[in-house]
């Protein structure tokens, strides 16, 4: 039960200035930048509209993808069996068909913009591993509007 | 008339917390008490005009007044009054700013009850501080944000409350998290009263723990409902997306972590003042700052909250707010100096200093994750989103530094220990944690991540665990005690020591839990024909009707029937569903879920997928999650142990009594 206080009369030993500690967390925060920098290298995708895609050509091949796009009208084929989606994104100019196998969100169906996450082949067509749908609110903005119910396919490690 | 009753009563407040502000804080300079005294019933008032117009919102809800336009957007005639309509008062977002302000009034209002006599320093400006933030509030929703905004026309019914928000948790998640990040404006109250009047002994520091303590445990308490209400609901088979509404909760989180931690390093040894000062002045700012990304729609969250002018309002008041506290430090840092050296590497306190390196780290690295569109875009100009994959990579990576050194800190005492001495501790821990581990590799963990992570888990749970039994030994021998009475005295002669110890117990099973259900969960689609059964995991499912479109209240269900069957055995059948709600155009999937005993084995997850058009094939996605239900039970004990460390125990009382003796710029050191 050592109580042990300073007391103002007593001068306060200034401490000197601790380097060392400094350097190590400067290393610390070293690494911890080193892997942000890494996981970002490693994981980022492109977030852009189909029209934006559009114009990267064939330099987005292969790169993984976020794109937004308006869902096409009467363009969706499902087959339960497989658990396979196929639909068209526009822009109202620009089109791509895109192949998805896995969870459709329960808003798809009505959405007014669909994202979908993955990477364009070669042949223009797009490979999603990731949809999510947004839709239109009825009354209010502020309304909690969708939920990413196939969020996790894909990714293994999830 | 009560709703011209609550807009009234928002305005006055707006005045009362201006002329609060502005007397508590030349009150206190002036050191005029009237004054000051005046600041502290404007807290009162205010408190009490915050409840009114609460009250008048909710006589609006409960009446289904559809002429305000909060209550035509989120209730409807067939809602059912307790719970749903009542909590339709938070769900949009002006209700949700008044319901902030509303909790805060209650916070200032106990904080004022409690301290006011017995701190006449640093009380005024704490009210000051309080008040100021609560102006932006009332100003807000006085000009910007009204929650009683009237429709332009008065609809017959209204649009009624998102069904998948019609559930229990989801009534318990947003209060809970509320409580969390509102709390943060406490401490830092304490920490910017401390400044502003220059007396920045330890006495803000150990009237803030408890403070800091209560909104913790709040927001992780709201992260864990929020996780099992997605996992309950939402039917993908998981419980944390790394969504940035989510990760907008979690960083204060992490860095209020940090504070709890080197809050005990200052009190010891006076030291790392700066640094506490810098972490309530982040946490606090990064509650705000939550806010202001999730409203503004810079950000692409699935929690879509739809753009609204809030946002630009809300970054300049963090702006605001995070510069006068920065300036303010700096202004003071003469006096911030610390008062002893760290005697010895090896010592608990510059493992605490590590441990807060990490914290802060994970924290930035999330920060950076969520803003990268906007940051990447400004460097490179190419918006790039990161997901899942970084966070799980970054964050982590430091996690298992951290619990790494949760193993650690047990071992080294404050003040330092040498290496040798390290070294004969820790090697029969380890012996245990790389046995543990190869019996995970004997039971078919192969990947290296999860076998890391399980040793780590394994070596932090001996050494803290062996901490609380060798001291209950100890104990036991002198009191002559049985042991469990040895180690339950010992826990409650010091909450905070082995309070703190059992979160950290609760922590690591709630890690296992997460290892287990995210590493090995298994994610199937398979569809099946009416009468058809299907292998997995040892589980013959086996398909046995579709009831389509059934009507059940507002919904029309269609549900499906699943027997399950072990090694021959019935052992339960499931109803996933799929709901439409034809008042939103709403399709909800219900996944069915059962808890495979022993109850922390493994769950059962099930959602229906889709069927073809004669309701023939029906498509079904199984998850199997093993040890999902450790995440609850780590949370559960997280609640327990975080409330045991809140109540004051013999030694902290001894602590706060020296701390009332000790003069301007002296420390305590408690006794451990």
């Amino acid at each position: 039960m050592a109580t042990s206080t300073h007391s103002q009369d007593k001068p306060r030993a200034k401490p000197k200035y601790q380097v060392k500690y400094l350097i190590g967390a400067i290393a610390i925060f070293g690494v911890i930048a080193y892997l942000i920098f890494f996981g970002l290298s490693q994981t980022s995708q492109w977030a852009m509209t189909l029209t934006e895609l559009h114009a990267k050509g064939n330099s987005a091949v292969g790169q993984g993808v976020r794109v937004t796009g308006q869902l096409q009208a009467n363009s969706v084929q499902k087959d339960i069996k497989s658990n396979q989606i196929a639909f068209v994104l526009t822009d109202g100019v620009n089109q791509l068909p895109v192949s998805y196998k896995g969870v459709v969100p329960d808003t798809f169906d009505r959405a007014v913009e669909v994202v979908a996450e993955g990477k364009l082949n070669a042949d223009g067509t797009f490979t999603a591993t990731n949809l999510l749908a947004k839709c239109p609110s009825k009354y209010d903005e502020s309304k909690i509007e969708e939920f990413d119910t196939s969020k996790m396919q894909g990714n293994p490690n999830y | 008339m009560f709703t011209t009753l609550g807009s009234i009563a928002i305005a006055v407040a707006l005045i009362v917390a201006l002329y609060s502000t502005v007397a508590g804080f030349i009150g206190a300079r002036r050191n005029i008490p009237e004054l000051a005294d005046s600041a502290r019933n404007g807290v009162f008032l205010f408190a009490g005009l915050m409840t009114t117009a609460m009250l008048a919102l909710l006589y609006a809800l409960v009446t289904r007044d559809f002429s305000i336009s909060l209550v035509a957007n989120h209730s409807s005639r067939d809602l059912p009054l307790f719970p749903y309509t009542i909590t339709a008062l938070w769900s949009g977002q002006n209700g949700s700013l008044m319901f902030w302000s509303w909790i805060l009034a209650l916070y200032a209002l106990v904080v004022m009850l409690w301290r006011w006599r017995s701190d006449r320093v640093l009380m005024p400006y704490v009210a000051a501080v309080i008040m100021l933030v609560q102006t932006f509030f009332a100003f807000m929703l006085t000009f910007v944000a009204s929650p009683f905004a009237k429709m332009e026309m008065i609809p017959a019914d209204g649009a009624g409350l998102n069904p998948i928000l019609q559930h229990p948790l989801m009534a318990m998640h947003p209060p809970l998290l509320y409580l969390g990040f509102v709390g943060f404006t406490i401490p830092f109250a304490f920490a910017m009263a401390a400044l502003l009047s220059g007396q920045l002994n330890n006495a803000w520091l150990l009237a803030t723990r408890r403070w800091t303590l209560i909104p913790w445990m709040f927001l992780g308490l709201g992260l864990m409902v929020g996780g099992r209400w997605a996992y309950d609901v939402l039917g993908w088979g998981g419980y944390w997306g790394w969504d940035p509404v989510e990760n907008s909760a979690l960083m204060p989180w992490l860095v209020g972590t940090a504070f709890l931690h080197s809050v005990m390093v200052q009190e010891r040894k006076g030291a790392l003042k700066v640094w506490n000062m810098g972490l309530i002045i982040i946490a606090f700012a990064l509650t705000l700052f939550g806010t202001f990304l999730t409203r503004s729609g810079i950000i692409q969250s699935v929690h879509a909250f739809a753009e609204s002018d809030i946002g630009p309002l809300f970054l300049g008041f963090v702006a605001l707010i995070t510069l006068s506290a920065t300036a303010l430090l700096f202004f003071r840092l003469d006096k911030l100096q610390s008062e002893s050296e760290f005697d010895s590497f090896w010592s608990r306190e510059i493992f605490f200093l590590i441990n807060n390196v990490l914290f802060l780290g994970a924290a930035i690295a999330i920060l950076i994750g969520v803003i990268w569109p906007i940051l990447s875009e400004l460097l490179t100009g190419t918006t790039l989103t990161v997901g899942a994959p970084y966070y799980n990579l970054v964050v982590g990576a430091i996690l298992g530094g951290i619990v790494l050194l949760m193993g650690v800190i047990p071992l080294i005492g404050w003040g330092g220990a040498t290496l040798a001495k390290l070294k004969r501790k820790v090697i029969a821990p380890i012996g245990v944690a790389l046995a543990l581990t190869a019996l995970a590799f004997v039971l078919g963990w192969r990947d290296a991540t999860p076998l890391i992570a399980v040793a780590l888990l394994a070596f932090a749970f001996v050494t803290t665990c062996s901490d609380i039994y060798l001291a209950a030994r100890a104990r036991q021998k002198n009191t002559k005690e049985n042991f469990a009475r040895a180690a339950a005295q010992l826990v409650s002669r010091n909450h905070r020591r082995y309070g703190g110890y059992l979160i950290h117990l609760s922590i690591l099973i709630l890690a296992l839990g997460v290892i287990g259900s995210r590493v090995f969960a298994s994610d199937q689609v398979h569809a099946m024909a009416r009468g058809e059964t299907w292998e997995t995991h040892g589980y013959t499912l086996k398909f046995e009707g579709l009831q389509p479109q059934v009507k059940r209240g507002e919904a029309v269900v269609t549900t499906a029937t699943l027997g399950v069957y072990e090694n021959g055995q019935r052992v339960t059948t499931l109803y996933p569903a799929i709901s439409f709600f034809d008042r939103q155009q709403q399709q909800v999937t219900e996944p069915a879920i059962w808890h495979d005993a022993p109850f922390f084995r493994r769950d059962l997850y099930i959602i229906v997928q889709g069927w073809n058009d004669n309701f023939q094939d029906v498509s079904f996605r199984v998850f199997v999650n093993p040890l999902v239900t450790l995440v609850w039970l780590g949370g559960f004990l997280f609640l327990i142990a975080t409330v045991i460390t809140m109540f004051p125990d013999p030694q902290e009382k001894r602590a706060r009594e020296r701390a009332r003796s000790v003069p301007v710029g002296g420390y305590v050191r408690p006794a451990e």
